[in-house]
């Protein structure tokens, strides 16, 4: 009696193990259905997976393999907080990257144009400080201008709500470009004592 | 004996286990190949049958091209008997074969309409951007009234620029007419750059009248109720954190329709203060819902 027990324990330890082995295997540990929201949100060690298993390529297209992986290109570059975790802009700056800027002139350059443009807000949120330079080194002018801001002073209403909205700098940031749940990276401007409130009305 | 039994029996259990967990995994894999087949095969239907490079190739004279179709649709014939009989990896090299096909005799015949459409509608946005961008410079000159700013629009070569690019335009040319409307963007670009060099524009906060005022509060107010939903979807925090910043987007409904009351009766004072006050608190909800600020 005493050994069956002890055999029926121990068998069913074994059986326990298997099971979870075969759970743990069975399944991906992150969602493969594309229409998940924030599917591709995965853990650190899951993030910018090879083509054939990101879930966008075709595992069985003949280049999904042939194509070099995020990680191996991704290896060296400076890192950021979201997207692909990379930090293109600074990637630039350290010269790890020199992308082509024309499709059929390989020695293109680009026309930077080193304007900062500083927005003043309400309450205590530092100033936003809107820089051309950074902008300008990966998009042409027509990008933007006029479509979506107007080259004048005093023509464009933004504001955070049209932002998350999807229009004016939403446009991009929240969708190839970071999200704007990263505060300070434009609103970096201190504000001096004493200058909370509005300036002046007409 | 029975603990030869007890043994045999956890043997058999542990295998019919691992069959039965396994066969959701295989049935799954099996679905989703199946699934991918299919939506190929509907693409590459539709490509050899409904598709404007069919359209093209059919109304071509090129007898290459309409032979090179006629394979295509005989490789679709096989990918769907091999489809409907479960043969999935024949069915998908098929596919993949008809696809190529198709690729290169799309190349072979070109959509000669749709790229000179394409062209004389760049040309035309093109020829507005050199224009948009002409006009700023001259605010920009005007504005810094400075001889030196004046001379780095070289407005000669802009306009030879300009009536080059037309003329290739008029000739059809269309190709080289937007490269040329292209160096002329690029001068107006190279100036501006030149002309703002190293500037700092500030956009100062002021208002033409209290109206005003209230309309940009009521929007920042908006904002910030906003952003505290999307940090609360991107963020981890607290159950205590996150109900108390929930308290707060509830009280600032009230906070928002006591500063419209003010507001329609035309004391837009009173209602920005309501909102200012109610904002404050709102920005502390966003720091506890995960803004790094």
């Amino acid at each position: 009696m005493k050994m069956t027990i002890h055999s029926l324990i121990k068998s069913g330890a074994v059986l326990c193990t298997v099971f979870m082995l075969i759970l743990f295997t069975a399944g991906k540990s992150f969602s493969a259905d594309p229409n998940t929201f924030n599917r591709l949100l995965a853990p650190a060690s899951e993030r910018n997976p090879p083509p054939p298993t990101d879930g966008i390529h075709d595992a069985n297209g003949p280049g999904a393999a042939a194509l070099q992986t995020p990680k191996t290109a991704f290896h060296d570059l400076p890192k950021s907080k979201s997207g692909n975790y990379i930090d293109w802009v600074k990637a630039l700056d350290e010269k790890k990257i020199s992308p082509r800027y024309d499709r059929l002139d390989p020695n293109a350059v680009p026309v930077v144009m080193d304007l900062n443009i500083v927005r003043e807000v309400k309450g205590s949120m530092p100033n936003v400080v809107y820089p051309h330079k950074q902008h300008t080194e990966w998009l042409d002018c027509s990008n933007c201008h006029p479509a979506i801001f107007i080259p004048q002073k005093g023509a464009n209403d933004i504001s955070m709500a049209a932002i998350l909205l999807g229009e004016k700098c939403g446009v991009c940031h929240g969708k190839v470009a970071f999200p704007v749940s990263e505060c300070r990276r434009c609103h970096s401007q201190k504000k001096e004592k004493g200058s909370t409130k509005v300036k002046q009305q007409k | 004996m029975n603990k030869y039994l007890v043994r045999q029996g956890s043997i058999s259990v542990l295998l019919c286990m691992a069959l039965l967990l396994s066969l959701p995994v295989v049935s799954a894999k099996n679905d989703d190949r199946e699934s991918a087949v299919f939506n190929k095969l509907k693409f590459f239907s539709w490509l050899v049958n409904d598709s404007p490079t069919m359209n093209r190739v059919l109304k071509s004279d090129d007898s290459e091209a309409i032979k090179q179709l006629e394979n295509s649709r005989h490789l679709l014939q096989q990918a769907q008997s091999q489809y409907d009989e479960g043969e999935f990896l024949l069915a998908e090299e098929n596919i993949a074969t008809g696809i190529k096909e198709m690729s290169r005799v799309s190349r072979k015949i070109k959509d000669v309409d749709r790229v000179e459409k394409a062209r004389r509608k760049l040309f035309q946005e093109l020829k507005q951007h050199v224009q948009t961008f002409a006009d700023v410079f001259e605010r920009v000159a005007k504005e810094k009234n400075d001889k030196q700013i004046d001379a780095m629009l070289d407005h000669e070569k802009l306009q030879k620029t300009l009536d080059d690019a037309d003329a290739l335009y008029r000739e059809g040319q269309l190709a080289l007419a937007n490269h040329t409307m292209k160096q002329a963007a690029d001068i107006v670009e190279k100036a501006i750059s030149n002309a703002r060099h190293k500037d700092v524009l500030i956009h100062e906060l002021s208002f033409d009248s209290l109206e005003d005022e209230y309309d940009y509060e009521k929007k920042r107010n908006e904002s910030y109720v906003l952003l505290i939903s999307l940090l609360q979807e991107k963020q981890t925090v607290s159950d205590a954190s996150r109900q108390y910043v929930n308290k707060i987007v509830a009280a600032n409904k009230g906070v928002v329709a006591e500063a419209e009351l003010h507001a329609a009766d035309g004391d837009n004072e009173t209602a920005i203060r309501i909102l200012e006050k109610g904002t404050d608190k709102l920005s502390r909800a966003l720091r506890m819902a995960g803004a790094p600020f």
